[in-house]
């Protein structure tokens, strides 16, 4: 008796369970996820000539499960966009993670990853990007976010910025607050993109043990460009154990990495990700 | 490719954040490690900072007026040209602290503040590598408060530049903190330099703290003292032993010694013998150095012992000020190359005044050396092994000398006169090396091949103070009779050079050389030359040796440098005839004629009392032996101003009116007298 109650109970308790816990939905293609508290997981690469994934709800993780997403054309694209392009503002606690996203070569505009204004509690994870088109940028959280995670991605740009926009790796737009991003990898190859860009009025941030490789030239002269740049009116931020590295000596990387000059031609054709592996660096 | 221009790692527009820890590197040219425009409260601390183009500061700070920054303990590594360590444009109030910055192109400063002002730049560690870069610039920036810092310059001089500036302070109030080099004497900074001479390296420190004892003017001209600079050693010196430390000794006591006295095992020891003694057993050696380099020796005397100095394996040592006496050899010098030797008097050595041994022992450079020791079978200098070149005899004395075997290459010089260079090594040996054998003049060399064969060789001649317009080479063989030099007389001659008032030429072989005007006769008798100046031998005697009498041999030119009173004369021989020498001193200068035997006394401080005496005691072969002696003696009164027919004499020469007048007077008074006879004579009548 006492044991067929047992079992009765572990299966209430069973059933209650899978009541209760997220389901998990698999993703075999391009479009939207707008159901909350759900966890969508790839189980195929997912290829689209424009926007690829849209996020249209709170409390969604998105778990690539490291399949490819490739996105974009001539015009534009998302890879990811959490609230769309000029969509919905305020969606909250998404966590995007193990996503290989490509862009599609000679794309321009938009973002691989692309948060809405005013997100809270964004968390982007274990991520590679690769950004081939001008103005394309890595990661991109619109104004007002707050308590973003951005961790152990790895970001390259291949694109150029112009006085309209940047390829840089990351972005924090004006009054993001409170946000921490550590153990990325950054490469930008093209002139006038930074690594980690902090715009107007953003505070609290830690930037942390970040590997920031930016190979590019300053142009436009009214333009910051560095490692990090700290727009005007940014206030307390900890810049802390980041390693930054502007412009590309060949003998810097021969001594330090076995950098033969046969791989350079590679590198800025669409091997930078990978190169940046062999080094050791990024995850 | 590079990239990175006109980036930074840190690009900082906003306020009051921190960059702690990173590690920046940056290629590009105007690429700065961390770039601050218009901010406060920032700090920037522990981090690594390379930047590799031109132009690229480790940390550029501009127009953060009163910003409160905080610098500290930041590693900065500059490599391009023009890339200082931290750069503050416009910034004041600002905190420079425990930093290494280090700058190696040109133009880049280790810290640069251009209009900044009341900033602390506190125990930080800056070295510059080229001789452009300065470890501070300061451009229209005062008020800084400059401590503890570990200043490592590759400039000349401190290392710092000030122009256009307030004044700037480069110490604290001295406290017993620890310092940067980790001494309790905590207040100024750590001078240094590439050479590790620097001020704080070799500064007189007779107390028992770590400062100097002497501050330290650290611009010249402006107002910039370093009033409590570090140093890391103390510098009395007391005992004979080893000096092992690269530092500045200072004797503070004479010495006697059995046997080695100060043996040097390290570096770059500077000893300042300060004017003391030391005295041997006529064992062991004054001075040795083996196997180390840099010495600076100087000031003292080193009496009776086997070698007065002896220099084994060691070279670029500097010897300077010293006087040799009564040691077996005076200098020792075995395999040594590339050595100054100046202002030394070597006296009664018991066998060679100099003795070079070993090829190894080339481009020594004798000046104001003076050698009077010689006892036959020993000489002056001597070369004991052939092959020693290179070696620079400078306005010295020496008589006797030889070369072993083949010889080697010597080079002669007379500062202002001339300057021989032989081109083959010369040999043989000789009474009067730079006397006769090797006799420099104004505007004429002769070098007495008669005399020593070995010295007949080919050389490069230099003759200074040549005012002619187009000068030519000329020869003669008995200084009367002058004969063009050309590449086809004998001895030939080619013109090397004739640049301002220099003319260089070469010779194949000797005889009595000099310059002359193209225009003039290539044939003729002597005519004057018309250079100037002239580094003969001057010795220079101390207080107790005139005091007792100095007596020495003086050719025409030669001079006795000597103080009394903290006033510096000069005895100077003019001439030398075969019986007599004219002589002058000055400052003042007073001039005399003296027969041999004959002595004279003069006032040389003008206060109506004799201060020296001079003799001349004989002459020989054109060379004057004197003693000086220093003496205190009224003058008799004769001689106190002038007697009452000296002064009317002296009357009579200055003013020819006085002279009628006083005439005038005379015949009055002759007459008064002799009318006052003739009425005597009539009154005696009518009696």
């Amino acid at each position: 008796m006492k044991k067929k109650v047992m079992f009765l109970l572990i299966g209430i308790f069973f059933l209650i369970n899978i009541y209760f816990v997220n389901a998990v939905t698999n993703v075999t293609g391009c479009g939207v996820l707008n159901v909350t508290n759900e966890i969508y997981e790839l189980n195929v690469s997912l290829s689209s000539s424009f926007d690829c994934i849209t996020i249209n709800a709170t409390n969604i993780t998105l778990d690539c499960m490291n399949y490819n997403i490739s996105f974009g054309n001539a015009t534009g694209g998302f890879g990811i966009a959490v609230s769309g392009d000029g969509g919905e503002t305020g969606i909250d606690n998404i966590t995007i993670q193990n996503c290989y996203l490509i862009q599609n070569e000679s794309g321009l505009n938009d973002s691989a990853i692309f948060f809405g204004p005013s997100s809270e509690n964004a968390v982007i994870f274990n991520n590679t990007i690769e950004n081939y088109g001008n103005e394309t940028l890595g990661i991109m959280l619109e104004s007002n976010s707050v308590n973003a995670n951005v961790s152990s991605n790895i970001i390259y740009t291949n694109g150029t910025g112009t006085s309209s926009g940047t390829a840089s790796g990351i972005i924090i737009a004006e009054n993001g607050i409170n946000a921490i991003m550590e153990n990325n990898l950054i490469l930008t190859l093209g002139n006038d993109n930074s690594g980690i860009f902090l715009m107007e009025n953003v505070s609290e941030i830690t930037i942390y043990n970040n590997t920031l490789w930016i190979m590019g030239n300053r142009t436009i002269s009214d333009h910051a460009m560095g490692g990090v740049v700290m727009d005007q009116d940014t206030y307390d931020l900890n810049i802390s154990s980041n390693l930054i590295i502007m412009g590309l000596s060949l003998s810097f990387i021969e001594d330090y990495y076995n950098y033969s000059e046969e791989d350079e031609s590679w590198i800025f054709n669409g091997g930078g990700v990978r190169y940046c592996r062999s080094l050791g660096l990024g995850r | 490719m590079a990239g990175g221009y006109d980036t930074a790692g840190v690009w900082v527009w906003g306020d009051n954040s921190t960059i702690d820890n990173n590690l920046i590197v940056s290629f590009g040219e105007l690429g700065d490690g961390i770039f601050l425009n218009d901010i406060e409260g920032i700090n920037i601390t522990s981090n690594i900072i390379a930047t590799l183009g031109e132009q690229g500061d480790g940390i550029l700070s501009q127009m953060s007026e009163e910003a409160s920054l905080l610098f500290y303990n930041n590693v900065i590594g500059t490599f391009g040209e023009n890339s200082s360590g931290i750069h503050l444009a416009q910034d004041s109030y600002s905190n420079l602290s425990l930093n290494n910055i280090s700058t190696f192109g040109n133009y880049s400063y280790g810290v640069f503040f251009n209009e900044s002002h009341n900033n602390t730049i506190a125990s930080n560690r800056i070295t510059t590598w080229q001789s452009t870069s300065y470890l501070i610039y300061l451009t229209t920036s005062g008020n800084q408060t400059v401590y503890d810092n570990f200043l490592n310059t590759s400039t000349t001089g401190s290392g710092v530049y000030i122009t256009d500036s307030n004044l700037n302070y480069f110490n604290t109030t001295n406290s017993s903190s620890t310092n940067i080099i980790g001494k309790s004497s905590f207040g100024g900074n750590f001078w240094t330099n590439a050479n590790g001479d620097g001020y704080s390296d070799y500064c007189v420190n007779f107390g028992s703290d770590y400062y100097c004892d002497s501050s330290y003017r650290i611009v010249a001209g402006i107002d910039s003292y370093d009033y409590l600079p570090l140093t890391n050693y103390l510098s009395n010196l007391s005992t004979c032993g080893e000096l092992d430390t690269k530092k500045r000794y200072v004797l503070n006591t004479s010495l006697s010694s059995n046997g080695t006295c100060f043996n040097i095992t390290i570096n770059r020891v500077f000893l300042d013998l300060a004017g003391n003694t030391i005295t041997g057993n006529a064992t062991g050696d004054g001075i040795n150095i083996s196997g180390y380099n840099d010495t600076t020796i100087k000031d003292g005397l080193i009496y009776n012992f086997s070698n007065g100095i002896f220099l084994n394996n060691s070279q670029d040592n500097n010897i300077t000020n010293i006087t040799l006496g009564d040691n077996n050899r005076s200098l020792y010098i075995d395999s040594s190359p590339s050595n100054v030797f100046s202002d030394i008097t070597l006296n009664n050595s018991g066998q060679n005044g100099v003795y070079l041994n070993g090829t190894a022992s080339s481009n020594n450079n004798f000046t104001d050396v003076m050698v009077e020791n010689s006892i036959a079978p020993y000489y002056d200098i001597e070369f004991g092994t052939e092959g020693i070149n290179g070696t620079w005899i400078i306005d010295s004395l020496f008589t006797s000398y030889a070369f072993a075997g083949e010889g080697g290459i010597v080079n002669f010089k007379i500062s202002g006169y001339a300057m021989v260079e032989f081109l083959e090594p010369i040999n043989g040996s000789g009474a009067y090396l730079t006397l006769r054998d090797v006799d420099i003049d104004n505007n004429l060399l002769f070098v007495n091949s008669s005399s020593n064969s070995g010295l007949n060789k080919s050389a490069k001649i230099t003759f200074y103070g040549i005012s002619y317009t187009d000068p030519k080479p000329q020869y003669s063989s008995d200084n009367s009779v002058w004969t063009d030099c050309t590449a086809s007389t004998d001895p030939s001659c080619n013109e090397v050079s004739y640049s301002g008032t220099t003319f260089v030429f070469n010779v194949s072989h000797f005889t009595y050389f000099r310059s002359a005007e193209t225009t003039t006769s290539s044939t003729g008798d002597d005519d004057d030359s018309s250079s100037s100046g002239g580094g003969y031998p001057t010795f220079r005697p101390t207080e107790e040796e005139l005091k007792n009498g100095y007596t020495k041999f003086l050719y025409r030119n030669w001079k006795i440098s000597f103080k009394l009173e903290n006033v510096s004369h000069i005895f100077k021989v003019e001439n030398v005839n075969a019986t007599n020498s004219k002589i002058s001193i000055s400052s003042e200068t007073q001039e005399a004629t003296l027969s041999v035997g004959e002595e004279k006394k003069f006032d040389l401080s003008g206060d109506d009392s004799y201060d020296l005496q001079v003799k001349l005691n004989s002459i020989d072969s054109s060379k004057a032996n004197f003693t000086l002696q220093t003496i205190h003696e009224e003058k008799p009164e004769s001689e106190d101003g002038e007697g009452l027919g000296e002064k009317i004499g002296t009357i009579f020469k200055e003013d020819s009116s006085l002279k009628w007048i006083i005439i005038v007077v005379i015949i009055i008074l002759v007459g008064i007298l002799l009318s006052k006879g003739k009425s005597l004579k009539k009154s005696s009548g009518k009696r």
